[in-house]
């Protein structure tokens, strides 16, 4: 019966892993660090799967999962030199051409807070602003409020870059 | 620059890249508040340990003195074992990551700050009296405590290495603390206060 649960939890996993990946990857830009928080992001869901009751996505429960996971690590393990983003950028998509959007956004994604990186994310993901609450625990307003200043403080980021 | 679109690029061409390998899940944690469960198991285990010498002691001590000494320490440890086990409990059960996150983040703050104060407040009272018993166990092996005792200089010791065993166990355990707990918390309750007072 266990081992059912543990196939179930696995498949899903498996199809929703990019999640995990992007979350971390706003946060973290080293191998190991990628390596060791996704088994830790997946111990930690496998030990809260027990409790999803499938009233939210599954994509939504392991997205708010691996978020929470990400941010109560150690910071010392999870933080980078901002200089290094380009080049993690530059060898994981080679053949991208250098400077554009993308890679703008991202290295002007990775220049916010923790906490603002977590939000514009979810934005950009299709959350609206109250799912966003409900994920974070910040009202609906100060969501609104934050991601208003997000979106000034990205758009003077990619004028000046 | 549309955000919308960069995003997505951005998602199909770093974020969301995935490995070829399929997923393995391996039931092992490095969590700092996982490590604290273990910290704590790892305790119980020593009490337990300490406790059945204790006992054995209580028997095999000829002196009353020695056997009463060693009685208060079997009481402490097991009192110190209920209160540990009882906060172990607490922070397994507070212990998930599929509350929203403020919430996530209160508890592991709340159970991170309550399990260092009990290991704190542990230290304070088992060192000294650890102390405290072993001294008396040592001067039982040559010479009658009682006698021993009333001698003021014998005595003068004894309250001196209280009186330097429990600041030093006490600090010691705080300093212990600081170097383990102490940027993880101040970064933990900082992300806290940002998602709770942001709109000011």
């Amino acid at each position: 019966m266990a081992d059912l649960r543990q196939d179930d939890f696995t498949a899903l996993v498996d199809q929703n892993r990019g999640i995990i990946y992007k979350v971390i990857r706003l946060y973290v830009n080293h191998d190991e660090d990628e390596k060791d928080l996704f088994q830790e992001i997946l111990f930690q869901a496998w030990k809260s799967y027990p409790r999803f009751d499938g009233r939210s996505k599954f994509s939504t429960w392991l997205y708010r999962v691996s978020l929470n996971v990400v941010l109560t690590f150690r910071r010392r393990e999870v933080k980078v030199k901002p200089h290094d983003d380009l080049e993690s950028f530059q060898a994981i998509a080679p053949d991208s051409h250098p400077r554009d959007d993308a890679e703008a956004l991202y290295a002007a994604i990775r220049q916010l807070h923790e906490i603002d990186r977590m939000i514009i994310s979810l934005h950009l993901d299709g959350y609206d602003n109250e799912e966003i609450g409900e994920i974070s625990g910040m009202s609906k307003n100060n969501v609104a409020v934050r991601l208003h200043r997000i979106r000034e403080s990205l758009s003077k980021k990619l004028k000046n870059d | 620059m549309d955000l919308q679109q960069a995003w997505n690029k951005l998602n199909v061409e770093k974020l969301g890249r995935v490995p070829d390998q399929s997923v393995r899940l391996e039931k092992r944690s490095h969590h700092p508040v996982q490590r604290l469960i273990l910290g704590f198991k790892v305790s119980l285990g020593f009490i337990i340990f300490f406790e059945l010498i204790f006992v054995y002691l209580v028997y095999s001590m000829p002196q009353l003195v020695v056997k009463l000494g060693m009685l208060v320490m079997v009481i402490t440890y097991a009192a110190g074992f209920f209160w540990n086990y009882r906060t172990l409990v607490q922070i397994q059960t507070l212990f998930r990551f599929d509350e929203n996150i403020l919430k996530s983040m209160k508890n592991i703050s709340t159970i991170t700050k309550a399990s260092l104060a009990t290991q704190r407040k542990s230290a304070l009272v088992i060192y000294p009296l650890a102390g405290c018993a072993g001294f008396m166990l040592g001067l039982s092996l040559e010479t009658d405590v009682v006698e021993t005792l009333r001698e003021p200089i014998i005595f003068i010791i004894m309250l001196i290495l209280i009186a330097l065993l429990t600041p030093t166990a006490y600090y010691l355990a705080r300093w212990m603390e600081n170097l383990s707990f102490g940027k993880y918390m101040r970064q933990l309750d900082q992300t806290i206060h940002e998602l709770e007072f942001s709109e000011h």
